[in-house]
C-alpha cells in the first residue's frame, strides 16, 4: 500500500530532505540543483552538510584525529591557500576553478604569487636541489651562512646566490630539539623559541597594532617552555 | 519523478556529482566535498606522521592538490580511493623532505614504507589513538553524548531508519524493504532524525567556530 | 588643569601604561589627549599633508575604536599563514581573537595587554602580560620626533584591499640600518589592512593582509571574555620574567646603533632538556617601528657553534660567541644591524 503523503507536505520534504538524500548518496540526479538552490543560506549549508557528517561518525564510532581543527578552520584555511596560489582578488569563494593539470599529483610548478612581484624569493632550504613543499610548512628558518666568527656575513643581495648553492654544512653540533607531548619536529628549535619570545615581547613599534600582534598570533609556534 | 520507481536508475554517485559541480564552478560542492573527508584524511595522515601541526598542514594540502586535480578524477573511480592516495602522496613527499634535513630528529617520524600496500578499504575505525589527547576525546565526548541523548528521544520509526542507514549502511532500497514502506518514506525518515539530532548539536558546533558558519 | 584632565583620562584608556612624566613631555601628554578624543584631530587633511607621526597615530588609533572580523594572510617568499580575526573595543576595553586555519591549531585572546594563547593539542594555555601591546604612547620615550628622523613618508595611488578602499603609505628608511614598509590604510578609518616589510630594492620580505574583512562586524565583548576566562580542561602556564637592567646584568653596548634605543630588559628561568636552570636576559631595542631582541645566555659547547647568520620572513637572526656568552640577535632589520649590534655588546665587568 502506496502510504503517500498530501502532495504539497510531500514536495516539501522532498525539497528539504535534498542534503540528506546527498549524504547518503541517495540523491536523484534529477534534483541536484536543488542542493546549492537559494532557498538556504550558504552559511546553513555548511553547517547542515557538517552536522549530517558528524552524526553519522559519531554512530559509527568513529573518533575525530587529535589536534584536528572545527570544520569551519579548516576550511576558510584550505580557502586562503587557494586563494594565496591563485592570486585572485579576496573575497569569499572567488577562487579559480580548477584547470586541467598536466602531470597528475605533481606539485604545481611556481605559483604566480599575488603581491609585489619582487617578493623575495625564500625557501624552506635544507639541501640545494630539493623543492621545497611550498605553502604546506609554516615559516621556519633558513641557513644562510655559517663559519668561524668574523665570517663576513653576506647582505641581503646575495641571498638567492647562496641559497642555491648549499652553504658547507659547518653547522653546529645536535641543534636542541624540543620534545613536546606530540613528538614535535622542529628544525631549529632554540631560534623558533627566541622568535617567538622576539615577537611576544619584544615587538615594541608602532606597527605592533595590530599588525605585528596578529601577524604573531598567525603562526608564532607555541609557547614551549 | 515518482521517487518510488524501482524501475529507475539508482542514484548517481553523490561524490562524483559534487566534484562535476565543482568543475562546472559551484565552489561549494567542493566545500561539502572537504567537510565530508576533512576528518578521515586527518586520520589517515596521522598514522604517517607523528607531528599534530604537520598533520594539518598535510590534510590541507591534501584537498588543495586535489582541487587543482579535478578535472583528472574519473567518475568511475570512487572519490576517496582517489583522495587516499593524494593524501599519502603528499604526506610521503614531506616525510622526504624532513627525512633529508639534517636538522630534525629521525625517530619522531613515524615510517611511510608501510603504507604503500594498504588500501583505504582496509583503513580501520579508528578507535581512540596512542596519541589522542584528552581535549580531542572531551570535545567529540561532548557530541557523541549529545547525539546518543537524540538518538533516545527519536521515535521508535526514525531511529530505525538512521541507524539501519548509518550503522549497517543499507541503501534506501533495502530499508524499504526491511521497513515495509516506501522509499520516499525512508528518505523522510532519515531526514527528520538527522534533523533532530542535528538540532542539539548545531550549536556546539557553532561555538567551536564563532559562528562562522 | 586641561592637561591634567587628559592625563586622568588617557589613564583609563590606557590601562597598561600610566606613569608620571615630566613637564617636558608635553608632546607625550598632548597625544595622549587626542588619542582619547578630548582634542578634536583636524579634520580630514588634504592629500599628502599628513606626517609619519599623524598617520601612525591615526592606524593605530583605528585599531581601537572598531569590531571588525576577517581572515588574514601572512606570507613570506613561498610560504603562507592564515587565521581569523575578531576585533572588539568599547573605549575601554580592546579585544582580539586570533584562531590560525593552518598550520598549528592554536586560539590567542587578548585583552589590552593580556594574552592568553590555546594549544588545543597539549591541553594547555599560556597566559602572559605583553608590555610592548600597550605600548604606543610609550615610544614616545624617544625624543618625539625619533620616528621622522630616521623615517620619511610619501603616499601612493589608493588600492582596494579585500574590497575596502584603502590610502597606500610608503615608509621610506633614511639609511641602511632599517627597513622600508608600504601600509594600506582603509580611507575611513585609517585601519591598517595591509602591511609589507620592504627591503632593498624595495623587495617583499613580508606580508600581512587582510583577504576578508568586515567592518563593523557583530562582535561580542561579552563572548569573547568568556572565551578568554575558559580555560577548562586546559593547564594554564604564566611564564614569568624579572625585569631588569643591562648594567645588572653586566652588559653594555659600547656604541648605539643609529637610531635604535633601549626600550625593556629582563630575564626569564628556564630549564633545559636536560633539567638546568638557566636565566636568559632578553634586552630589546627599538628605532619606532623596528625591534632587536639581544638574547644573552651562558656558552654551552654542546649547543653552541659557531657564527651563524639566519632568515625568516623579514627577520634576521644572528648568533655569535662573546667570551663565555652566546648571544642571538634577533630583529626585523638588515643582518649588517645586528652585526653592529653584537659588535658593540660587551661585559661592563
Amino acid at each position: 500500500m502506496n502510504s503517500k503523503h498530501v502532495a504539497t507536505a510531500q514536495d516539501h520534504s522532498q525539497t528539504d530532505s535534498v542534503l540528506s538524500a546527498l549524504a547518503d548518496g541517495e540523491l536523484p540526479a534529477a534534483e541536484f540543483d536543488a542542493v546549492f538552490g537559494a532557498s538556504d543560506a550558504p552559511d546553513g549549508l555548511h553547517l547542515r552538510w557538517q552536522s549530517y557528517q558528524l552524526v553519522g561518525e559519531v554512530l559509527r564510532g568513529q573518533a575525530p584525529a587529535p589536534g584536528g581543527r572545527p570544520a569551519s578552520a579548516f576550511l576558510a584555511g584550505v580557502h586562503a591557500r587557494l586563494q594565496a596560489e591563485s592570486g585572485v582578488a579576496p573575497g569569499p569563494m572567488t577562487v579559480t576553478p580548477p584547470a586541467p593539470v598536466e602531470e597528475s599529483l605533481a606539485l604545481p610548478p611556481s605559483r604566480g604569487r599575488a603581491p609585489a612581484a619582487n617578493d623575495a624569493v625564500f625557501r624552506w632550504q635544507l639541501v640545494a636541489g630539493v623543492a621545497s613543499l611550498a605553502a604546506v610548512m609554516a615559516v621556519s628558518w633558513s641557513v644562510l651562512g655559517s663559519g668561524a666568527p668574523g665570517t663576513a656575513v653576506p647582505d641581503q643581495g646575495a641571498q638567492l646566490a647562496l641559497v642555491a648553492a648549499p652553504a658547507a654544512p659547518a653547522v653546529a653540533p645536535a641543534t636542541v630539539v624540543v620534545q613536546t607531548g606530540q613528538g614535535a619536529v622542529i628544525r631549529d628549535a632554540r631560534l623558533q623559541e627566541l622568535l617567538a619570545e622576539h615577537r611576544q615581547y619584544g615587538g615594541m613599534s608602532a606597527l605592533q597594532m595590530p599588525a605585528g600582534f596578529l601577524r604573531n598570533a598567525t603562526y608564532d609556534a607555541a609557547p614551549q617552555r | 519523478m515518482n521517487p518510488d520507481d524501482h524501475t529507475a536508475p539508482p542514484p548517481p554517485d553523490s561524490d562524483a556529482m559534487l566534484v562535476q559541480r565543482t568543475l562546472a564552478g559551484e565552489l561549494r560542492a567542493f566545500d561539502l566535498l572537504v567537510i565530508k573527508y576533512q576528518r578521515r584524511v586527518e586520520r589517515l595522515i596521522g598514522r604517517m606522521v607523528r607531528d599534530v601541526d604537520l598533520v594539518q598542514d598535510i590534510a590541507q594540502e591534501t584537498f588543495i592538490r586535489a582541487y587543482r586535480a579535478l578535472a583528472q578524477f574519473r567518475g568511475d573511480a570512487q572519490f576517496y580511493t582517489w583522495l587516499y592516495r593524494i593524501a599519502v602522496n603528499t604526506a610521503k613527499k614531506q616525510l622526504m623532505e624532513l627525512k633529508r634535513d639534517p636538522l630534525v630528529f629521525q625517530s619522531q617520524l613515524k615510517s611511510a614504507e608501510d603504507d604503500e600496500t594498504s588500501a583505504p578499504e582496509r583503513e580501520l575505525n579508528a578507535g581512540v589513538a596512542d596519541t589522542e589527547t584528552p581535549e580531542a576525546v572531551l570535545a567529540s565526548k561532548e557530541i557523541a553524548e549529545a547525539v546518543n541523548a537524540a538518538m533516545e528521544a527519536l521515535p521508535e520509526e526514525l531511529r530505525m531508519a538512521i541507524t539501519l542507514r548509518e550503522i549497517d549502511g543499507l541503501s534506501y532500497e533495502d530499508i524499504a524493504q526491511a521497513l515495509e514502506c516506501p522509499i520516499g518514506t525512508v528518505r523522510s525518515r532519515i531526514f527528520r532524525a538527522r534533523e533532530a539530532i542535528s538540532a542539539r548539536i548545531k550549536p556546539m558546533l557553532e561555538r567551536q567556530t564563532g559562528k562562522r558558519w | 588643569m586641561g592637561v591634567i584632565l587628559s592625563f586622568r583620562s588617557a589613564a583609563r584608556c590606557h590601562p597598561a601604561r600610566v606613569s608620571a612624566r615630566p613637564a617636558s613631555r608635553w608632546g607625550a601628554l598632548a597625544l595622549m589627549a587626542l588619542v582619547c578624543g578630548l582634542v578634536q584631530p583636524a579634520p580630514a587633511l588634504a592629500e599628502g599633508s599628513r606626517s609619519i607621526n599623524e598617520w601612525l597615530m591615526r592606524m593605530h588609533e583605528a585599531s581601537r575604536q572598531r569590531a571588525y572580523m576577517g581572515t588574514l594572510v601572512v606570507s613570506a617568499g613561498s610560504t603562507m599563514s592564515a587565521s581569523r580575526i575578531w576585533h572588539v573595543c568599547d573605549g575601554v576595553q580592546q579585544m582580539e581573537r586570533v584562531e590560525t586555519l593552518t598550520g598549528a591549531p592554536r586560539t590567542t585572546i587578548r585583552r589590552n595587554n593580556e594574552v592568553i594563547t590555546f594549544v588545543p593539542g597539549a591541553k594547555a594555555a599560556w597566559l602572559e602580560k605583553r608590555e610592548s601591546l600597550g605600548l604606543f604612547p610609550e615610544l614616545l620615550r624617544t625624543p618625539s620626533n625619533a620616528i621622522p628622523e630616521h623615517y620619511g613618508v610619501r603616499e601612493l595611488e589608493a588600492e582596494r584591499v579585500a574590497g575596502h578602499l584603502a590610502d597606500v603609505v610608503e615608509i621610506v628608511p633614511k639609511d641602511e640600518w632599517r627597513y622600508g614598509y608600504r601600509i594600506w590604510s582603509e580611507k575611513k578609518t585609517g585601519l591598517v589592512v595591509k602591511l609589507q616589510t620592504l627591503g632593498e630594492q624595495g623587495a617583499v620580505l613580508e606580508q600581512v593582509a587582510f583577504t576578508e574583512l568586515q567592518l563593523n562586524a557583530p562582535v561580542r565583548m561579552d563572548k569573547l571574555v568568556q572565551l578568554m576566562n575558559d580555560t577548562k580542561g586546559y593547564e594554564v602556564h604564566k611564564p614569568e620574567l624579572r625585569k631588569t637592567t643591562p648594567e645588572a646584568e653586566g652588559w653594555r653596548l659600547k656604541e648605539a646603533v643609529p637610531g635604535f634605543l633601549p626600550m625593556s630588559c629582563h630575564t626569564r628561568k628556564v630549564a633545559d632538556v636536560a633539567g638546568k636552570v638557566t636565566a636568559p636576559m632578553q634586552w630589546v631595542f627599538s628605532d619606532g617601528l623596528a625591534s632587536v631582541s639581544l638574547f644573552v645566555e651562558p656558552f654551552d659547547p654542546r649547543r653552541h657553534g659557531g657564527e651563524r647568520s639566519d632568515v625568516t620572513g623579514a627577520t634576521q637572526s644572528l648568533t655569535r660567541r662573546i667570551g663565555e656568552y652566546w648571544l642571538t640577535a634577533m630583529g626585523e632589520v638588515p643582518a649588517p644591524t645586528l652585526r653592529r649590534f653584537a659588535l658593540a655588546l660587551e661585559r661592563s665587568r
